[in-house]
């Protein structure tokens, strides 16, 4: 049962955070923070928390030059906005000067790069993830390597396309995957398509049997169905109680933007508004979970002298997914499902009423389904 | 092969012989594409010559050269010694023959012609024949066309993998056209993936599913996907289709001692060992169990 931090923008603070150290690894991003500022970090794990797990995601996933601090790392290709990517000597080349940071940084461990392909339907870009995994695993031999797994929650909907993947996925010489999953959800809506969930969790199920320690990268709340379906660990980052792993999400909103503070309420396994962390007290209170976090108390304080919380509101979604990672599994996981669809049903009943029309908890009888489906299979 | 060929290629490997001091003894078989012909070395011993045949086939004759150089680096008991390849030339014909040790203790198909093997030579020969899949895989290679034609013995009983003249290297492009029904190989022992000519999935463990096979009918007398009342053309049909095997021979093999096997004809090759150091464990904790 492992929990790792996503590394994001101004993430740095919630490694160090004590309150946050139910994490056993971070995956560093070379998108926010340039070659030397990830050496420094690194520096400072190893000074401070010599237990916890690096791993560097190198991050290749939507190749443009134009993403953050990315073209200033060497392992960033040059050509990255006019390459072919189906060519093996291009991502020879990728994979040397991937080698080169990893040997100077020094991380426990390293993603394998995977560019998002354009369509998943395909078998192609599965035998060139591996290919490039295992290319990087020979050139690597003293650090272990993840195999960057990406798939995309459509095609995942498609009948026995979890055996296919994963059994060109096992052929990978790494023994440790780095899934991500691609879907085109809008931001702060639960990934809820029932046969989508149902294909990855038995991807997962499949890779754990068949010996590969799967790590599913860049999740949300859903983490609950990963755990459920056997996956060795999830990952997750502030910003993933509101995004999802899409296109969009690598393309920084042109006017900034304020955020609302969210709160994590694991009852309705939903992110709640200020308005309605008041309306789901006065409807029966909170859970054991939510009143163990120690961020619920600082939230409350700081609702109470009208302070904005929204950093609290991620430390507080940060320390339930890294404590329900920890006690997740397959019954676990039905229980608690069980339960907030029947506290969603009684809101319902009582016309309690969420502030966001769409946070009505109709991705908690999805994710049944997807569970009791997947386990009856 | 057309008895013209036959004739031809006979009169090649006595030439040969001759050339190379070696004692032409007889026919021991052919294929498609090559005549095998048992002499004898300078010494006495018996060695297997092979002529391929020119023209069509060549492709199929390299690739079995081929894999044969690459595994003769390495060596296997059980898979048989590589001794030379030679270009000859005959009646102004260039022809390319291999010299190979002579597997004097026949192959599974005629074993089995004389009833079931017990369950102990069932596990020493999915033991031996997983060991010499570690060194094929290994090179990057899937035989293709496992099947108890080509698995042969030596006289010490030591099991050994043969005919590579299907053979595959995944590190180069596939030469099976996509459109194609099926992939080579002999459709009653083929793994599904082969068998659909699903090209990304063909890998080691496509040798390991037909090895499966060949194991459970020679424990058995049947193939593990076989119901009652079905012929050979169902039972293809129902490993495409990847339907379930029997329950009732899983377990069996089960019972028995030979759990690999259930785990060795998973339909999709994800259900199947990863590794063959896996198959070869299994196999292991079978003889000590």
């Amino acid at each position: 049962m492992t929990a790792y931090q996503q590394m994001g923008h101004h993430s740095t603070n919630l490694v160090f955070d004590a309150e946050l150290s139910g994490y056993d690894g971070a995956i560093l991003s070379p998108v926010n923070e340039d070659e030397r500022q990830v050496r420094d970090l690194l520096a400072r794990v190893r000074s401070e928390l010599p237990a916890l797990e690096t791993v560097f995601d190198p991050q290749l996933y939507f190749p443009n030059s134009n993403r953050g601090q990315l073209r200033t790392w060497s392992h960033f290709p040059a050509d990255v906005d006019t390459a072919d990517m189906t060519s093996s000597a291009w991502w020879t080349t990728v994979v040397e000067s991937l080698c080169a940071v990893v040997r100077s940084l020094q991380p426990h461990a390293v993603c394998s790069p995977a560019v998002v392909p354009r369509v998943f339907s395909s078998n192609e870009p599965f035998v060139r993830m591996v290919e490039v995994g295992n290319q990087l695993r020979a050139a690597l031999e003293d650090v272990p390597v993840l195999q960057t797994v990406l798939v995309g929650m459509d095609d995942m909907t498609v009948a026995h396309r979890a055996e296919v993947i994963a059994s060109i996925v096992s052929r990978s010489r790494n023994d440790r995957v780095f899934l991500v999953v691609c879907s085109d959800v809008d931001p702060r809506r639960e990934l809820a398509d029932v046969e989508g969930l149902k294909g990855i969790m038995r991807l997962i199920k499949f890779l754990e049997e068949g010996g590969q320690k799967v790590l599913v990268g860049f999740c949300s709340s859903e983490m609950v169905l990963w755990k459920a379906a056997g996956a060795t660990a999830c990952a997750t980052g502030k910003f993933f109680n509101l995004r999802r792993f899409t296109r969009s999400r690598f393309e920084e909103p042109a006017g900034g933007g304020g955020q609302l503070p969210y709160w994590f309420e694991e009852r309705l396994f939903a992110h709640l508004r200020e308005s309605d962390v008041v309306r789901v007290e006065r409807a029966g209170g909170f859970s054991d979970a939510t009143n163990r976090n120690p961020f619920t108390a600082q939230i409350r304080e700081q609702m109470t002298a009208s302070q904005a919380w929204v950093s609290t509101g991620w430390r507080q979604y940060l320390w339930w997914f890294a404590d329900f990672e920890s006690r997740a599994n397959l019954a676990s996981v039905r229980a608690g499902l069980r339960a907030a669809d029947g506290v969603w049903r009684e809101f319902e009943d009582n016309d309690v009423l969420m502030e966001e029309r769409q946070n009505d908890g109709a991705w908690v009888r999805q994710w049944r389904r997807a569970v009791a489906e997947f386990k009856s299979a | 092969m057309k008895p013209e060929h036959e004739q031809a290629l006979a009169q090649v490997a006595q030439a040969f012989c001759k050339a190379r001091g070696l004692t032409f003894v007889c026919s021991a078989g052919d294929g498609a594409f090559k005549a095998t012909y048992r002499v004898h070395g300078a010494k006495g011993q018996p060695l297997a010559v092979k002529v391929y045949l020119q023209g069509a086939t060549t492709e199929r004759a390299a690739r079995e050269v081929g894999a044969m150089l690459e595994l003769s680096k390495i060596g296997h008991k059980s898979l048989p010694a590589f001794l030379d390849l030679a270009s000859f030339q005959h009646a102004g014909v260039t022809f390319v023959l291999s010299i190979e040790e002579f597997l004097d203790g026949g192959n599974l198909t005629e074993a089995l012609s004389k009833g079931h093997l017990s369950l102990k030579e069932v596990v020493v020969l999915g033991s031996q024949i997983a060991e010499a899949l570690a060194v094929v895989e290994q090179q990057d290679l899937v035989h293709r066309d496992i099947k108890p034609d080509n698995i042969m013995f030596r006289l010490d009983g030591t099991a050994v993998l043969v005919d590579f003249g299907l053979v595959r290297n995944l590190a180069m492009q596939s030469l099976t056209q996509s459109w194609l029904p099926h992939g080579p190989g002999t459709p009653f022992y083929a793994a599904p993936e082969q068998l659909n000519n699903e090209k990304d999935l063909i890998d080691w463990r496509t040798d390991q599913f037909a090895l499966g096979v060949t194991l459970a009918l020679a424990a058995y007398g049947q193939h593990p996907y076989q119901h009652s009342g079905d012929g050979p053309e169902q039972v293809v049909a129902r490993v495409a289709a990847r339907q379930r095997p029997p329950a009732d021979l899983v377990r069996r093999a089960q019972a028995d001692g030979l759990a690999p096997i259930a785990k060795m004809i998973e339909p999709w090759p994800v259900g199947r060992f990863r590794w063959p150091k896996d198959l070869i464990a299994a196999w292991q904790t079978v003889t000590t169990a």
